[in-house]
């Protein structure tokens, strides 16, 4: 084995001994015994009966002992490879922990470390939850996001306001029942019908809020590709039959609804587009959302790839703006060109800019 | 007075019987055997020991209901066996019986 590909659990041949031994810390393997244990699972299935003998004629009524051991039999053999399976498996590692190096299964494979990651991730998102105080409602909905895959970065980004796509809409069904769920397919810009506009409701199905402390105001409905979409809100819309009284709960419904007009300013203003959420602001807007589990989100079309492109270069440009003022510039070594204004052919004769005596062209023209 | 022609060989029911205990005994070991293959027993820690250890506890659960289902056939071999005996007998008697009104009983 070179160098260069020395995988980060290969043991050196030196450190080899009878003894179990630890890959990348995380796995332990002692290869004799190992491979006595292959040895006995290989004799185990051995002993197993492959088949029965046919029962000789018995009365009628227990002629379906046959194929009772028939399928006793069957599954009899499944087990024996099952086994046959495993102890070769076992035999393989022994060989490569013998030889000091772990199978890539035994290795902390990617699958294994994200696993590994994911668990100590869902353990520090659960201690932010309770460093926060979150209740439980909010603490529901972000478990449901956990048990779901998200990884700590995700969690970040979903409380600075990121659109997190999630896979199937088992959370859309689940979330209406929560307490405080009001409908907001009325004052939600997300995944509108092009052709049905407002009111006509947006493009998958009703879109729901429910007004929280910690997370803000939690947005979902149906998204793209058969899944489900959440988004946090630094500021609610409110519901319309609070905004239309003039009382304390109107007032606040106002003031939170003008903050979300607010918030929805700067997002179009801003030029990274960059979502309002109750704990910042987050890159991860509907165009460039967060995804947990499987979605096929559309691929942008080349206009749109066109105007991201333009948004950038303008972005760029501004940032290079910004780090080099204007000045005059001055090139010594160039003379000003002279601009000579259209003057009809006499005067231009008469200031002799035009030679009378040469004719450019011979009388037929060439 | 033996009657040839029987219906059922209770011999060979027998010996198929105790064919069926011994492989019973066989599936019965293999389960015990089974339960001194934990990867506990051979220094093997971590993820991947683990999954192992389902997968013999898995095949391990699967042996112990075949297990099952094989006492069941046994008893139900045992059952009829005693039936075939029960219709030997019956049948036997019938043809005795049917000798019998044939030959008036000087041939029984």
């Amino acid at each position: 084995m070179r160098l260069d590909d020395t995988p980060p659990w290969y043991v050196p041949q030196s450190d080899l001994g009878n003894v179990a031994r630890p890959f990348a810390g995380k796995v332990v393997i002692n290869p004799q015994l190992m491979a006595r244990a292959s040895n006995r699972l290989n004799s185990i299935s051995s002993e197993l009966p492959a088949s029965f003998s046919s029962p000789p004629s018995l009365p009628p009524e227990y002629s379906g002992l046959a194929a009772d051991l028939e399928s006793i039999a069957t599954r009899l053999r499944t087990v024996g490879h099952e086994l046959r399976s495993s102890a070769s498996v076992l035999s393989k590692r022994a060989q490569f922990a013998h030889a000091g190096q772990a199978l890539p299964w035994d290795a902390p494979t990617d699958e294994l470390a994200a696993e590994d990651i994911r668990m100590e991730e869902a353990k520090e998102i659960v201690a932010d939850m309770e460093q926060r105080g979150f209740n439980d409602l909010e603490k529901a909905i972000v478990l449901d996001l956990l048990r779901q895959g998200m990884t700590r970065y995700q969690y970040e980004e979903l409380l600075r306001g990121g659109h997190v796509l999630v896979e199937g809409r088992g959370l859309y069904e689940k979330w209406q029942d929560l307490p405080g769920v009001y409908e907001r397919s009325h004052s939600s810009s997300h995944y509108r019908d092009p052709v049905k506009h407002r009111p006509d409701g947006p493009k998958w199905g009703n879109q729901y809020g429910i007004g929280t402390n910690m997370l803000g105001a939690v947005l979902f409905g149906p998204g793209p590709d058969g899944s489900t979409f959440i988004q946090l809100e630094g500021h609610e819309v409110g519901m319309p039959e609070n905004l239309r009284d003039l009382d304390e709960t109107s007032l606040v419904s106002r003031t939170e609804f003008g903050l979300h007009m607010v918030d929805y300013g700067l997002y179009k203003l801003d030029p990274d587009q960059k979502n309002r959420g109750p704990h910042g602001t987050s890159f991860h807007n509907d165009s460039k959302p967060l995804i947990i589990g499987r979605v096929d989100v559309p691929k942008p079309t080349v206009w749109q790839l066109n105007a991201e492109f333009d948004r950038l270069v303008k972005k760029a440009q501004r940032a290079y703006d910004k780090d080099h003022p204007t000045q005059p510039t001055i090139h010594p070594g160039v003379a000003p060109v002279p601009v000579i204004p259209l003057q009809s052919e006499e005067t231009l004769l008469a200031e002799g800019y035009l030679d009378q005596s040469r004719d450019q062209f011979t009388a037929d023209g060439r | 007075m033996h009657i040839p022609g029987l219906p059922y060989d209770i011999a060979a029911i027998d010996a198929w019987r105790s064919d069926l205990r011994r492989e019973a005994s066989r599936v019965e070991a293999a389960v015990a055997a089974l339960a001194s293959a934990e990867p506990g027993r051979i220094e093997f820690e971590g993820r991947a020991a683990d999954r192992y250890a389902e997968h013999l506890t898995s095949q391990r659960i699967v042996l112990a209901r075949v297990l099952d289902e094989l006492s069941v056939v046994a008893s139900r071999s045992a059952a009829a066996a005693a039936r075939a005996q029960e219709l030997n007998l019956r049948y036997e008697a019938e043809v005795r019986r049917q000798i019998e009104a044939h030959y008036g009983g000087e041939h029984a």
